[in-house]
């Protein structure tokens, strides 16, 4: 004997609307945090880019202000003394 | 050994600097004398004598002069243009970098103390290349144990040699020091900066020389101890290291594989088909990747091999349990072949090669928009112009001809020729100012301040670092040769007391006494003389640094606790011990 095939109920029309249209209303609300988010942590890497990269610039200001104003002169000079 | 002799030779190149920042060509044995001079106003030392042990070196055109020792044991010479700090024999590879640091920082005081006209200074560079074909070494020396007969030793000296060669040749990605170009005729054009300053020197697997006829391992004999239960490993192929991390991995690494190659606990080494081109390639290929030859025929690279040696090691240390020195060593030959293994540029805090690369060359070469093929490209040419000249109206035609065809070749144009002679020339101002030692204005030291460089004994330096300028290692013969220092002075003896590594010259009474023990901190003979008269007098020290008596000076015994720190912990693990 097969097992009789019993009709399942169905919901009213409007309730999936509404939890559909809640979800999508969450679900919107949270992708706009994530992309917040995202922009804030862009943000801040590209903060953190820019303070590297100004530490490194004045990292190689100061290397640069060590160095000879003719390094031609400075080199040939070494091996001139050094190499005697 | 389970407990071995390190040390390390480190030949400084001296040159004057005036204020203005440019170099004058002076005489370096008149450079010395100052430097000598303004070191015995400041420090306790003794005339060192070798006692005959090298007859043959003013002969041979070699200009050595004799020293000093000083009361921290170490000795100071001029050798063949160089100023030479050779450190005290230290028992462990912190113990001997630690020394070489006191070294480095006592000759970098005392060339300030040296008044020079015009707010001039004495220039000197830790480094081990002129740029034109001349170098100079960083030796290190290793006691090893002698066998019982003449025979047995020669066999087992053979089976270190060839042992030890492959470890030799690959090391060097851990612990070269970098370079600008080549000085290997045959890689100059290919060749644009290369991780070891030694290697293209490097012409035999083995040899006796040290000056010519460079080898991966000198066979010189020379034990400065009991000759009968010791030999001195002299090795020349390293390079001199501004980083003490980079230091440490070199001397307590290769301590490692002696004690592998002494147990007999390497089997099926991985021998290298042509060592001395190996030492060669690697340096050329800042990848560490490059496949080598082994001589079965079977391909292998740098970084397999270091795993190898480092494999059998941890296996080795099971059944032997390490010295927490030695633990250490490992600990950061592992990390740091874990970083090679993903990128070079990992090893930007802590090894000399990859420091100078990333901090020092890339700005540059990103400011002028070249690579580093491009650079070798020119370094040619721009050696060749240098040593063909020019004449007074330019190339010759044959000449424009000869080099037009050369750029045509290599994709350069000559329009490019006054910006690329610049960074010629301002690379390898920065390669030589990067191993200045002078904290004010060397560029490592200027990277370290910038936050650039793993911190090690450079955290406490005003401390260990300042009491291994004044005061021996406490486990080695160097505290008899500080005792009778310090003795001497009070006697006013010290004209006519002499010193060698392995020998004391005494005047009252007039005698020798031989240091056959690197280990030993008593003798007999020399326990008598210090016993006498103002002998305990002398045991006061009356030039010392303000602070150096506050410091613990035994940095070698680590607790379990700070081993199971993770590598990013090593720091830490040097701050605690001084508090030690």
């Amino acid at each position: 004997m097969t097992q009789q095939q019993v009709p399942q109920p169905t919901r009213p029309d409007r309730a999936p609307q509404l939890e559909d249209l809640l979800r999508e209303l969450d679900e919107q609300r949270q992708r706009d945090q994530d992309a917040a988010q995202r922009q804030a942590e862009q943000e801040q890497r590209d903060r953190e880019l820019a303070e590297a990269e100004a530490s490194l610039d004045a990292l190689n200001a100061e290397i640069e202000g060590l160095l000879s104003l003719n390094s031609e002169e400075f080199v040939i000079r070494f091996i001139q003394t050094v190499g005697q | 050994m389970q407990q071995r002799i390190y040390g390390v030779e480190t030949e400084y190149a001296l040159s004057f600097e005036t204020q203005d920042r440019r170099l004058r060509s002076q005489d370096v044995g008149a450079l010395f004398n100052h430097l000598e001079r303004a070191l015995l106003e400041r420090y306790r030392a003794l005339k060192s004598d070798s006692f005959g042990r090298n007859p043959t070196a003013q002969n041979d055109g070699i200009n050595i002069r004799e020293g000093y020792f000083l009361e921290s044991g170490a000795r100071f010479y001029y050798d063949t243009g160089h100023v030479e700090w050779a450190t005290p024999e230290a028992t462990t590879a912190q113990q001997a970098v630690l020394y070489e640091l006191a070294g480095e920082r006592t000759l970098a005081e005392v060339a300030q103390m040296i008044p020079a006209p015009h707010g001039g200074r004495l220039l000197l560079v830790k480094n081990n290349i002129d740029f034109h074909g001349a170098t100079y070494g960083c030796h290190e020396n290793y006691l090893v144990q002698r066998r019982a007969t003449q025979r047995e030793d020669q066999v087992f000296f053979d089976r270190l040699v060839e042992q030890l060669v492959p470890f030799l040749v690959t090391r060097q990605i851990f612990c070269g020091a970098g370079r600008v170009g080549a000085a290997d005729p045959r890689a100059a054009r290919d060749v644009g900066y290369q991780i070891s300053q030694r290697a293209d020197f490097i012409q035999y697997i083995r040899s006796q020389d040290t000056r010519s006829d460079r080898a991966i391992v000198n066979q010189k004999d020379e034990a400065l101890g009991d000759t009968r239960r010791y030999r001195r490993l002299h090795l020349i192929v390293g390079d001199s290291n501004m980083s003490p991390y980079a230091a440490i991995l070199k001397l307590g690494t290769t301590g490692i594989v002696l004690r592998l190659i002494e147990e007999e606990a390497l089997h099926d080494v991985p021998v290298l088909d042509d060592p001395v081109e190996a030492v060669k390639a690697i340096s050329h290929d800042l990848t560490c990747r490059g496949a080598l030859l082994l001589a079965d025929g079977e391909p292998s690279d740098p970084i397999k091999i270091q795993r190898y040696y480092l494999d059998a090691a941890r296996s080795f240390f099971e059944h032997h349990p390490p010295s927490d020195a030695t633990r250490q060593v490992v600990d950061m030959w592992q990390a740091t072949l874990d970083d090679l293994m993903i990128d070079p540029l990992r090893l930007a805090d802590r090894v000399d090669w990859v420091i100078k690369w990333r901090y020092l060359m890339e700005p540059q070469l990103s400011k002028v928009g070249t690579d580093w093929r491009q650079i070798a490209a020119w370094n040619d040419l721009i050696q060749r112009l240098a040593h063909e000249g020019s004449g007074k109206n330019g190339l010759s035609a044959e000449q424009y001809a000869r080099h037009q065809h050369y750029l045509s070749q290599h994709g350069l144009s000559w329009n490019d020729y006054a910006d690329q002679r610049r960074l010629h020339y301002a690379l390898r101002e920065l390669d030589l100012r990067y191993h200045d030692i002078d904290p004010g204005r060397s560029l490592y030291y200027t990277l370290q301040r910038a936050g650039k460089i793993r911190q090690l004994f450079n955290a406490f330096d005003n401390a260990l670092i300042r009491d291994a300028q004044v005061r021996p290692p406490h486990d080695t013969r160097a505290q008899l040769r500080a005792q009778v220092i310090g003795a001497a002075h009070e006697r006013g003896e010290k004209d006519t007391t002499t010193l060698d590594w392995g020998q004391i010259g005494l005047s009252h009474p007039h005698s020798t006494v031989s240091l056959d023990d690197p280990f030993s901190l008593t003798h007999p003979d020399i326990d008598r003389y210090l016993r006498g008269g103002a002998g305990r007098a002398a045991r006061k020290r009356t030039k010392r640094t303000p602070d150096a008596d506050d410091a613990e000076s035994d940095i070698l015994v680590l607790s379990e606790e700070m081993i199971d720190e993770a590598d990013g912990g090593l720091r830490n693990w040097f701050k605690r011990l001084l508090r030690r």
